[in-house]
């Protein structure tokens, strides 16, 4: 079983031989990712596998703070909810490099995004995770481990912060 | 809102001659004016850019959903408890 370490993402890890084979999250990971942690728009986190001194990129997420408008909602319906835009955490990517695949490196990297994020709703506060689909088989990894379908932007999926379990 | 005449906006800036002599030359190679080319490529950048900071608009059925799912957040799923479980055990089994 391979055992994989977390880390943030920094100029030292080796992003050049990551492919997950979707294109537009290789270019993330290879182009943007350090820029946009840069600027303060997201936090890209990678995986490697333990010990390895290369630091090659096996997987990666990554998570920014986000808001949801739900002044569609009456609002006697919004009970205990903000009226401005409610506080999220967003997982806006998560990616495998195909030689990796099949070793449960998603599933962990999932988990150690979802503590990251429970932890950080924690100080600042958030109600919710959301995650963004790239594709059908993106959505139904998501809907397996419990997350909620937006009927009407059917690739977006949610999760409440309390239904992330507690160890 | 098909038949609203469409209202226009001017964006004038200023340019150095090298980087408008690229510009054309580049707009030429696309098959596009100018300012047809400078306008798409900056709308481009915009979304990727703002796709960073999206924010959520919940339709009404949507934002029910969510409310009722966060008033009673139901208990993670079995696959959900077992990747968190098997997770502190590879990891934290020893130490902790």
């Amino acid at each position: 079983m391979y055992r994989f370490e977390f880390h943030l993402l920094d100029k030292s890890f080796d992003r050049t031989k990551f492919d997950c084979s979707v294109p537009a999250l290789n270019a993330f990971l290879a182009t943007q990712a350090r820029q946009s942690q840069s600027k303060g728009f997201n936090k890209t986190y990678v995986a490697i596998l333990e010990g390895d001194t290369g630091k090659v990129v096996q997987g990666y997420y990554s998570i920014s703070m986000g808001q949801i408008d739900l002044s569609a909602l009456p609002e006697r319906q919004r009970k205990f909810l903000p009226k401005h835009p409610v506080p999220i955490g967003r997982l806006g990517r998560l990616a495998v490099d195909r030689l990796m695949q099949g070793h449960g490196l998603g599933r962990e990297l999932l988990v150690n995004a979802l503590k990251r994020i429970r932890d950080a709703s924690q100080t600042i506060g958030a109600y919710a995770v959301i995650v963004d689909a790239k594709d059908e088989s993106a959505k139904k990894f998501y809907e397996k481990y419990g997350f909620i379908t937006l009927a009407d932007d059917p690739m977006s999926l949610f999760l409440p912060i309390e239904s992330i379990p507690e160890s | 809102m098909s038949n609203a005449r469409k209202k226009i906006d001017i964006l004038n800036m200023r340019v150095e001659p090298t980087q408008k002599k690229l510009l054309e030359k580049a707009a030429e190679f696309s098959g596009q004016s100018i300012s047809a080319f400078v306008l798409d490529h900056a709308i481009q950048a915009a979304h990727k850019e703002l796709d960073e900071v999206r924010k959520y608009s919940l339709s009404l059925r949507d934002a029910q959903v969510f409310m009722a799912a966060l008033e009673k957040p139901p208990v993670a799923n079995s696959a959900l408890k077992g990747a968190f479980s098997a997770y502190e055990k590879k990891y934290f089994k020893t130490k902790r």
